[in-house]
């Protein structure tokens, strides 16, 4: 069953647009979304949770619509926002008894449980909390109520690497333990290889990759060649590619027959950084090729 | 009903961040009540003891809502099991309460008093519904500012509105004594209506209640958070 459905959504603003969005995410699996900065991942997920209104598109979670159930919908969604929490003033203690107001299915003791396991003052109003320590707030409220979906945009982004090697590994229990579906948006691409099932590259409002993490990190590989092997090397055998200062990376998709092909040896498997950058960064096509010729 | 008090639970919450200030607001009630106990002079119960927690009170829905706008807040409290429509409500209900909750607290105050001083119910009620009312109307009159603008611009506005209304009041003064120049006949004209002016301002305060209210709903459906 998709947990989350989103059918070709589209937001316009002035300078930017969000051009038929379409992916799902299946019931126990994990959606990473990569993109640079104003790629429209944080429009996305604001559209999923109705801060922004859509243009054109169709947008279902547990089967409901978004907007028509909203509040039903909303009552099983943990969200972490990057940019937005409570006010400042608030302190654990505070937020226990808003959110037991709030939830109807919140749990004191798993709250508790994660403020302790974070090392979480409990007395501390949060404007004199670290950017750490804010962050794992907003993870443990959005854990705490057992959510059958949870919408992160840019959980990890400033926490030291111990702390979000600790966060990935609590999302990657919770999924395992309560079979929930996640959507993650980062640009820290290890977190991604690390936690997600799935992975969708978002450029300039498109979706440009949506494959899972698996095939990506097994059936793309990386191609350093120099620049008289590219020339001989057909466009349609290779997705993206890129100079560099010892000549050209080549993004390809099948090296079996790539090598038997061309006779070259340096191939190696990418990291989901190297593809992002390729496909985002790359070039296809022969014309360009002939352009940098 | 249910959604509702779960934000008006919220509000209250956030009434943390103002303890101080009602905390002290109540200091300086009881103190000028007791002011006015010892000198006799019923104006320290009924300005100070009264009309102060009231009109610090319905302000504090107002404040609530700007920290929350400085906060960021209002994208993340509406990822809550909640829709906008509950969220404007909320802040209407939560300033009537506030408002009904210091009158409640005022006339228990009132009624003690009374057993000492020849305090009068009427003008104590009098003064109840003019700061309860005026309070009410300033929220009532900013809160769609405010969720067009934000709270800074929205007091910007709000003073320029004000004070053209100001402007206009004197203007309006002069024209009713140029044909009235002993102010008889409006004198006489408003105290046919007195009695009514109660009901006839707490059946206005609804509409306009209504009004904002509506008018606050429509801009925040549209506001992309």
């Amino acid at each position: 069953m998709d947990i989350l459905k989103i059918e070709n959504l589209c937001k316009k603003y002035n300078d930017f647009k969000l051009d038929n969005i379409s992916f799902s995410i299946k019931e126990g699996h994990v959606l990473g979304m990569l993109g640079e900065n104003g790629a429209g991942k944080t429009t996305t997920i604001k559209a999923i949770l109705n801060l922004v209104k859509k243009d054109n598109g169709c947008i279902t979670i547990f089967g409901r619509d978004n907007i028509k159930d909203e509040t039903i919908v909303k009552e099983n969604i943990g969200v972490v926002l990057d940019d937005s929490f409570l006010p400042s003033y608030y302190d654990v203690m505070d937020i226990n008894k808003l959110m037991k107001n709030i939830h109807d299915n919140w749990d004191d003791k798993q709250y508790f449980n994660y403020i302790k396991e974070f090392k979480l003052p409990k007395n501390k109003m949060i404007k004199y909390f670290s950017k750490g320590m804010y962050i794992k707030i907003k993870i443990a409220v959005a854990l705490s109520f057992n959510p059958k979906l949870l919408i992160l945009d840019e959980p990890t982004s400033g926490l030291d690497p111990i702390a979000r090697s600790d966060i990935l590994s609590i999302f990657t229990k919770y999924v395992e333990n309560s079979n929930s579906s996640i959507l993650i948006s980062s640009h820290i691409t290890t977190d991604l290889e690390l936690l997600a099932d799935d992975i969708i590259f978002i450029d300039d409002g498109k979706i440009i990759l949506n494959e899972s993490r698996d095939e990506l990190l097994n059936e793309y590989s990386l191609v350093n060649c120099s620049n008289e092997e590219f020339n001989k090397i057909d466009s349609n055998d290779y997705i993206r590619y890129k100079k560099n200062r010892f000549g050209y990376e080549l993004l390809i998709k099948n090296n079996i027959q790539f090598k038997d092909k061309y006779e070259i040896d340096n191939i190696s498997k990418p990291n989901l950084e190297k593809i992002m950058i390729l496909y985002i960064r790359g070039d296809k096509g022969e014309c360009n090729k002939e352009i940098n010729n | 009903m249910n959604v509702i008090k779960k934000l008006i639970i919220k509000d209250i919450i956030a009434l943390k961040a103002y303890k101080k200030l009602i905390t002290m607001t109540f200091i300086m009630a009881v103190f000028f009540t007791f002011i006015g106990f010892i000198d006799k002079k019923m104006e320290y119960v009924t300005y100070a003891g009264i009309a102060l927690p009231i009109s610090v009170l319905g302000g504090l829905a107002s404040s609530v809502l700007y920290e929350e706008e400085k906060a960021n807040a209002d994208s993340y409290i509406m990822t809550f099991p909640l829709n906008r429509k509950n969220i404007v409500m909320g802040k209407y209900i939560f300033n009537l309460t506030l408002i009904f909750g210091g009158s409640i607290v005022v006339s228990l105050i009132s009624i003690l008093c009374k057993i000492f001083l020849p305090l009068n119910i009427m003008k104590t009620l009098s003064v109840m519904l003019l700061f309860g009312g005026a309070t009410n109307l300033l929220f009532i009159l900013k809160t769609p500012l405010v969720y067009k603008y934000g709270t800074e611009k929205a007091n910007n506005i709000f003073m320029i509105i004000l004070f053209a209304i100001l402007s206009v009041a004197p203007i309006i003064l002069l024209f009713v004594q140029r044909h009235d120049p002993d102010f008889k006949y409006t004198t006489e004209l408003l105290s046919s209506f007195i009695t009514y002016i109660p009901v006839v301002a707490i059946l206005l305060l609804i509409i306009f209640n209504i009004i904002s209210y509506k008018i606050s709903y429509k801009i925040y459906l549209q506001k992309e958070l």
